[in-house]
C-alpha cells in the first residue's frame, strides 16, 4: 500500500497537492522557495498536520521525520536514553540488539556523548542524535528537513553516505537548499511553489530551472555555460575537480578552433 | 567602532573535565569581518555565547574597547542572531518582534518606527508584518530574525549560520544585508560551514576542541570544501592563460564557449 494524498491544500503556504503517490523506495529531493509549504508537506506525511479537504493514507507505513528544530524531538535526559526509550520491553542484552545499537552509536558519533544531557549538545550533534533516533527504529520512510543544517564537512559527507544506503529499500525525502549537497547524490525531486507535481522532476534541470540567484562564482559560471549551450553536464559544477576538467577542455576546444 | 580584545578567557559548562572554550586569546579590530568555521562541538557558538554576555568566563577577560563584557555592555553593543531563530523570536507577531529592542532603545518614537519600517523592507518582511511568528516557516523565521537584530542596530553582529534555511532570494538578501552594516564599519562575525563567506571575510578564524587559530583564507578554504577555491587552483595548474578570467565567471563563461 503505497502513500497517497488527494486533493490537499495546506494552510499558509497554500501549497496544493492534487494527487501524490509515494515512490516505493529512493532518495527524493523537496526543493522550493522559503514559505512554500516544504516542512508543512513532510508535517502532513508524518500525520501530524490535519486539513480541512482531501485526504491522506499512510497506507499503514512507519514514518520517521527529523524536524527542521531536533530540539523539537528531545524529551529524554541523556543521549542513551532518547534512543534506548522506545525499546524497554525489548531484551536489550541480546548480541543482535547490541550489535545494531553499536552500529548506530558508531555512525552517528555517539560514543562519547552516550551519557550526556541531550541540552548540553550542540545544534549539529542534536540532529545526529534524532537522525540516529530514527535509524535505530527503521521506519519505512525517512522524512528529513534540512539535514546538513548545522553540520560540518565530515557530518555532511556521512550523512550523505547514510541516506544512499538507506535509500535502496526506503523512501527518503529530502528538505533542502544546499543544492551543491543534494545534487551530490539525488537524481530526482520535488519542486514546491503553489503546487506539488505528481511526478518527481529531474534534479539537474530542476537546479537549472529554479535555483536564482547563483550562490557561488562557480554556479554562476556553470549557469552561463548551460545558458550558452556548451556542452558540460548540468550537474558537474558540484565537483570541483570534475568542473576544472570540463572547463579546460572547452578552453582547449576553443584554443584549436583559434 | 570597538575593539574586542579576549585575555585567556575560559568557559566551562558544569562539571565536566574539559572546557568548553579557551583559554583564548584574541582581539579583533572595530569594523573587522570574521569567518569562524570549524567541526561540530568545536566551540563556535560558545564563542557567541560569550562575546553575547550570555555566558562569563569562568576565568579570564573579555572587554569590548574600555567595557567589561557582560557587565557594562549596553544592550545594543552585540546583536546575534542565533542559529535557531525560535529561540530570539519571541513576540506574537512578526512586526511586533522586530521592534523589541527598538522601543526601549531607539531615542524618540518616529526613530522607533523608521527602524521597524526599515528592517521590515530590507528583509522584505512587509507583506508577513503581520503573521503570527509561530505559522512562519523555518526561512521567514530566520529573516524575522535577521531583521530584528537590524533594528536593535548593534555595534558587533554575531551570525551564527546566517544562511541556514535560507532560499536563494533570501541568501541575496543577507548578502546585502551584510554589505550594508560593513558599510556602515560595524564589526561582523559570521559562524558558518559555508565557504561563501570566505569571500567577504577580513580573517577567518577556526574553532576546534575549544581553541581557536588564525588561518589564512586558502587553508581554511581547503578545511571546509570552498569549491571556488579547489577549482580555480586546479584551472591556474592546467590553462594557465585562463588565470586572469578567474575574477569574472560570466566572463569565463563567454570566452569558454563563445
Amino acid at each position: 500500500m503505497a502513500i497517497i494524498v488527494k486533493d490537499v491544500t495546506l494552510p499558509f503556504s497554500g501549497l496544493h497537492i492534487a494527487q501524490w503517490i509515494a515512490p516505493p523506495r529512493g532518495a527524493y529531493a523537496v526543493m522550493g522557495p522559503n514559505g512554500s509549504g516544504k516542512s508543512q508537506w513532510l508535517a502532513l506525511l508524518a500525520g501530524q498536520l490535519r486539513v480541512r479537504s482531501g485526504t491522506v493514507d499512510l497506507g499503514g507505513h512507519r514514518v520517521g521525520w527529523v524536524m527542521q528544530q531536533p530540539e523539537h524531538q528531545l524529551s529524554e535526559e541523556s543521549v542513551s536514553r532518547e534512543i534506548l526509550w522506545p525499546f524497554s520491553s525489548v531484551k536489550q542484552n541480546e548480541p543482535a540488539f547490541r550489535q545494531s545499537l553499536d552500529a548506530v552509536k558508531e555512525r552517528w558519533g555517539l560514543e562519547d556523548l552516550w551519557e550526556h544531557s541531550v541540552w548540553s549538545l550542540s545544534t549539529g550533534q542534536k540532529r545526529r542524535l534524532v537522525c540516529a533516533v530514527y535509524d535505530f527504529l527503521d521506519p519505512e520512510v525517512f522524512l528529513l528537513d534540512e539535514p546538513t543544517e548545522g553540520l560540518d564537512v565530515t557530518w555532511k559527507s556521512r550523512i550523505r553516505d547514510w541516506i544512499i544506503a538507506r535509500s535502496e529499500n526506503h523512501l527518503m525525502l529530502i528538505v533542502s537548499h544546499d543544492w551543491p549537497w543534494v545534487l551530490s547524490f539525488v537524481s530526482q525531486g520535488y519542486w514546491c511553489e503553489g503546487v506539488l507535481d505528481n511526478i518527481p522532476q529531474d534534479l539537474g534541470e530542476m537546479w537549472y530551472a529554479h535555483s536564482l540567484p547563483p550562490s557561488s562564482p562557480l554556479e554562476s559560471l556553470w549557469r552561463t555555460l548551460c545558458e550558452r549551450g556548451a556542452p558540460v553536464g548540468l550537474r558537474d559544477w558540484v565537483d570541483p575537480h570534475t568542473a576544472a576538467q570540463q572547463v579546460v577542455s572547452l578552453w582547449k576546444t576553443q584554443s584549436n578552433v583559434r | 567602532m570597538v575593539t574586542i580584545k579576549i585575555e585567556h578567557a575560559v568557559v566551562q559548562y558544569g562539571r565536566t573535565n574539559r572546557p568548553a572554550l579557551g583559554p583564548l586569546d584574541l582581539t579583533i579590530q572595530g569594523g573587522e569581518c570574521i569567518f569562524i568555521s570549524g567541526p561540530n562541538g568545536g566551540g563556535k557558538t560558545t564563542f557567541a555565547r560569550l562575546l553575547a554576555g550570555i555566558v562569563k568566563p569562568s576565568s579570564g577577560h573579555v572587554s569590548f574597547d574600555t567595557l567589561d563584557a557582560g557587565n557594562e555592555w549596553t544592550p545594543t553593543a552585540v546583536g546575534w542572531v542565533q542559529q535557531e531563530p525560535e529561540h530570539q523570536v519571541v513576540a506574537e507577531r512578526v512586526e511586533d518582534d522586530v521592534g523589541i529592542t527598538p522601543q526601549w532603545y531607539a531615542p524618540s518614537y518616529p526613530e522607533y518606527v523608521k527602524r521597524v519600517e526599515d528592517a521590515l523592507r530590507f528583509m522584505q518582511l512587509e507583506r508577513l508584518r503581520g503573521r503570527a511568528v509561530t505559522t512562519l516557516s523555518g526561512g521567514e523565521l530566520h529573516r524575522t530574525a535577521l531583521a530584528a537584530i537590524m533594528a536593535q542596530q548593534p555595534q558587533v553582529w554575531i551570525m551564527d549560520e546566517p544562511e541556514a534555511m535560507l532560499d536563494g532570494f533570501g541568501r541575496a538578501t543577507l548578502e546585502r544585508l551584510i554589505t550594508h552594516i560593513r558599510g556602515e564599519a560595524k564589526t561582523v562575525l559570521l559562524i558558518s560551514h559555508d565557504p561563501r563567506w570566505l569571500d567577504i571575510a577580513d580573517r577567518c578564524l577556526w574553532f576546534a576542541e575549544g581553541q581557536a587559530q588564525w588561518m589564512a583564507h586558502e587553508t581554511m578554504a581547503s578545511q571546509i570544501g570552498g569549491s571556488w577555491y579547489q577549482f580555480a587552483e586546479q584551472v591556474r595548474r592546467q590553462a594557465p592563460p585562463l588565470s586572469p578570467l578567474l575574477e569574472n565567471a560570466l566572463e569565463l563563461g563567454r570566452v569558454l564557449w563563445p
